[in-house]
């Protein structure tokens, strides 16, 4: 599934002195916390605390106002950094025009995989999307549109594994998938780290930080009582 | 394994299968609604450029005064691209990446400055096309309405409308990487065409004017400095081909989602969508995630009545949005004096100012008829919601809109007061009774709220909610018809004409008041 590292760094993902402002605010204050290979690391605090812009910048989207943040010792958003990455964000944002097994298919193509079918197919029964597979996404239910979004971001090759509330719209077929293949990349020394407020996923991780107003309150073992505080 | 050039032929392979699809998300009707509009549309365009030449009376002096006023015109004209170009680049802009693209392939280990360039470079050659192609229809229709007279080649028209257009992408590029604040963006501009009618004032011989003189090209007064601005306009697109590739990917994604969602908007004549998602865009599209002025209100003292609601979000306005609401209101009432005192064609201008201000004077009530728990404290049923809920905002619109009327009176003293006061009034009152049905038919009276995606069958129901928008205002072009009627039958004018156009806001009320109460006993 993953690549080698060019550049052997002990952390997957190192945010160090990470600040973002929007509009005045300040979104995200001197966050810092690493993540290891084959590791799972949930993200979790109160909404409007940061998690999402945390992801998006560590996937490239958004370029914080200082700081650093590394992916396998290459800077977020450079190609180096997105070849070794796979995200999920918390809305699943699809082509009208392609059909499920298409989105999967170039998902994994872009990402350097050619003959994918089977891990396609495999990645749609777990999620038990399969009958959806030539079908256009007009009409999906919420979460079924998560589903397949999730099934994009797992068909890549990836060594870090980015997931924006993925419980989101999901049923119990789709959590109980999520957690199987969540712990499938992590025997694979993928780095997943989690942006989530769910205590299944807190329940599987091996390390939790808490972010509150844009600072990191927490970092260390995970504990379900500090969900959501 | 991961090579550009895998990434290319994906990405090529991804819109060829996007192209496979087309039919299979247009259906047949959807191509039927949006030919017939656009065949409307372009009816309307050949109509007015047909009776073009008798409603705009081309003499010699009109044609001294047109030269007079070229470079001033040209200037404007890139000022404006100048300021829409940084206010776009400041929220994102020029460039557009839809999120399932951006998801998709920007995500992917793709080069993407590289991505970045080329979609830059695709936006310069379709702008370009563009703007060619309606700087030479301008320039030749110009040419042939002078009847020979080499006063504006299509030449010169279309080198204004292209460097128009490179200014605006190359501001774009300055305004996305500085991220000048709007405010800025209002000053440059205001300096700018202050600056411009300064230099009307001295004469169009001033170094200022000069600038905009390559439109003077055919009367071979051709002024070497007019061709600065555009090889400077020309010089920024350059220099921001080297830039592009700085852009921060989320501005552009955000941005081009609410351009997605606007599209759609004004695909379905959804005019509530169309003026709520502009102003998302004007906000850089963040302010959505903050609670609106009235929801902060009403959470802190519930359940007022409608009208107080109304009032208190005027007065949470934004400054920008009462700024908005004068011009547009300014530009309405003054295309519609000029209507009444010169040509038609000015009310046609003015009509779509006229509901824009009604929409913008009735927002409330899209708000309170989509929280009418929180919001109403008296029983909904008895079908005066959309009556009181506009009952401030038209009292509002109407003092507004007769107190321009007045300036311009006073200013210009086009038409005497009494015969454009009743219209003005009349306007105001229908415009503001219009836009709050529009918003209530936007809210819960309609199938759909602002921005959620219907069937495009749903189309038709949109389409017939605007009918009484259009009904509104239809008013504006009987009365300007029936004084052109008079005028050219040398039947002196009369005020009563214009007072009874009155009587034409009673079937909207009553139409508004029955259709209110029928909605709400469906839900």
């Amino acid at each position: 599934m993953a690549n080698d590292s060019k550049k052997g760094t002990s952390s997957a993902i190192s945010v160090t002195d990470v600040v973002k402002k929007y509009d005045g605010g300040t979104i995200l204050d001197k966050v810092s916390f690493k993540v290891s290979q084959g590791s799972i690391t949930v993200l979790v605090g109160s909404n409007g605390a940061g998690k999402s812009t945390l992801i998006k910048a560590i996937c490239g989207l958004v370029q914080p106002d200082s700081g650093n943040i590394l992916l396998f010792g290459a800077k977020a958003g450079s190609r180096e950094a997105r070849i070794v990455t796979s995200v999920a964000f918390d809305e699943p944002s699809l082509y009208a025009d392609l059909t499920v097994f298409e989105h999967l298919t170039f998902s994994a193509r872009l990402s350097g995989i050619e003959d994918s079918d089977e891990r396609l197919n495999e990645l749609l029964d777990k999620f038990e999307i399969g009958y959806l597979s030539e079908r256009l996404p007009r009409g999906f239910s919420r979460g079924q549109r998560q589903k397949v979004a999730l099934s994009m971001a797992l068909a890549r090759s990836f060594k870090v594994l980015l997931l924006d509330e993925p419980y989101v719209g999901l049923d119990s077929v789709g959590k109980s998938a999520l957690v199987d293949l969540v712990k499938e990349a992590r025997s694979q020394k993928v780095a997943v780290l989690i942006a989530t407020h769910s205590p299944e996923l807190v329940a599987i991780a091996d390390q939790m930080i808490t972010l509150s107003n844009g600072k990191v309150t927490y970092t260390g073992e995970p504990k379900l009582d500090r969900i959501e505080r | 394994m991961n090579s550009e050039l895998t990434v290319r032929s994906v990405a090529r392979e991804i819109n060829s299968a996007r192209r496979a699809h087309f039919f299979d998300v247009n259906d047949k009707l959807t191509v039927v609604v949006k030919g017939y509009f656009i065949v409307a549309i372009v009816g309307i365009i050949v109509d007015l450029i047909t009776n073009s030449s008798v409603l705009i009376k081309i003499d010699k002096p009109f044609i001294a005064s047109f030269i007079r006023y070229i470079p001033t015109i040209t200037l404007l004209i890139y000022t404006a691209a100048l300021s829409v170009g940084l206010s776009a680049g400041s929220k994102g802009g020029p460039i557009t990446v839809f999120r399932s693209e951006m998801r998709l392939v920007f995500l992917a280990g793709t080069d993407h400055p590289e991505l970045l360039r080329r979609k830059y470079l695709k936006l310069i050659f379709l702008r370009s096309y563009i703007s060619i192609l309606v700087g030479v229809v301008v320039g030749a229709l110009l040419y042939h309405l002078n009847n020979g007279y080499k006063l504006l080649p299509a030449v010169a028209m279309a080198i204004i409308a292209y460097t128009a257009s490179n200014i605006y992408i190359g501001a774009s590029v300055v305004g996305n990487l500085t991220r000048i604040r709007t405010e800025f963006v209002y000053l440059i501009t205001i300096v700018l065409a202050v600056a411009v009618y300064i230099s009307t004032v001295i004469g169009n011989v001033s170094a200022i004017a000069s600038l905009g003189g390559v439109s003077l090209f055919a009367v071979s007064r051709f002024p070497t400095e007019a061709l600065i601005v555009p090889i400077l306009a020309l010089a920024a697109v350059v220099a921001g081909f080297m830039l592009v590739a700085r852009f921060e990917l989320e501005p552009i994604e955000r941005r081009s989602e609410l351009i997605s969602k606007l599209r759609f908007a004004v695909a379905l004549r959804d005019i509530r969508g169309v003026i709520s998602l502009s102003r998302a865009l004007g906000d850089g599209g963040y302010t959505p995630r903050r609670l609106p002025g009235l929801l902060m209100n009403v959470t802190m003292r519930p359940r007022r009545s409608a009208i107080y609601l109304s009032c208190s979000n005027f007065y949470n306005w934004r400054l920008r949005r009462y700024i908005r609401l004068v011009l547009t209101v300014s530009v309405a009432v003054y295309a519609i004096d000029l209507s009444i005192a010169k040509a038609t064609v000015d009310g046609l201008i003015g009509i779509p100012f006229v509901v824009l201000a009604g929409l913008e004077m009735s927002d409330t009530v899209g708000s309170l008829v989509d929280h009418p728990n929180q919001f109403i404290n008296y029983p909904v049923e008895d079908g005066w919601l959309l009556s009181r809920s506009l009952l401030f905002p038209m009292v509002a619109l109407l003092i507004l809109a007769s107190g321009i009327n007045l300036i311009i009176f006073a200013a210009t003293h086009l038409v005497a007061i009494e015969v454009s006061a009743p219209i003005i009034a009349t306007m105001a009152i229908s415009a503001t009774f219009a836009g709050g049905f529009a918003h209530y038919r936007g809210s819960k009276g309609s199938s759909a709220s602002m921005i959620t995606m219907v069937p495009e069958a749903a189309a038709f129901a949109y389409l017939l909610d605007a009918l009484p928008v259009v009904f509104a205002n239809s008013w504006i072009i009987a009365v300007i018809n029936t004084k052109s009627a008079m005028t050219h039958l040398q039947v002196p004018y009369s005020e009563a004409i214009s007072t009874s156009s009155f009587l034409l806001v009673v079937p909207l009320a009553i139409w508004a008041y029955i259709s209110n109460g029928r909605v709400v006993r469906a839900e």
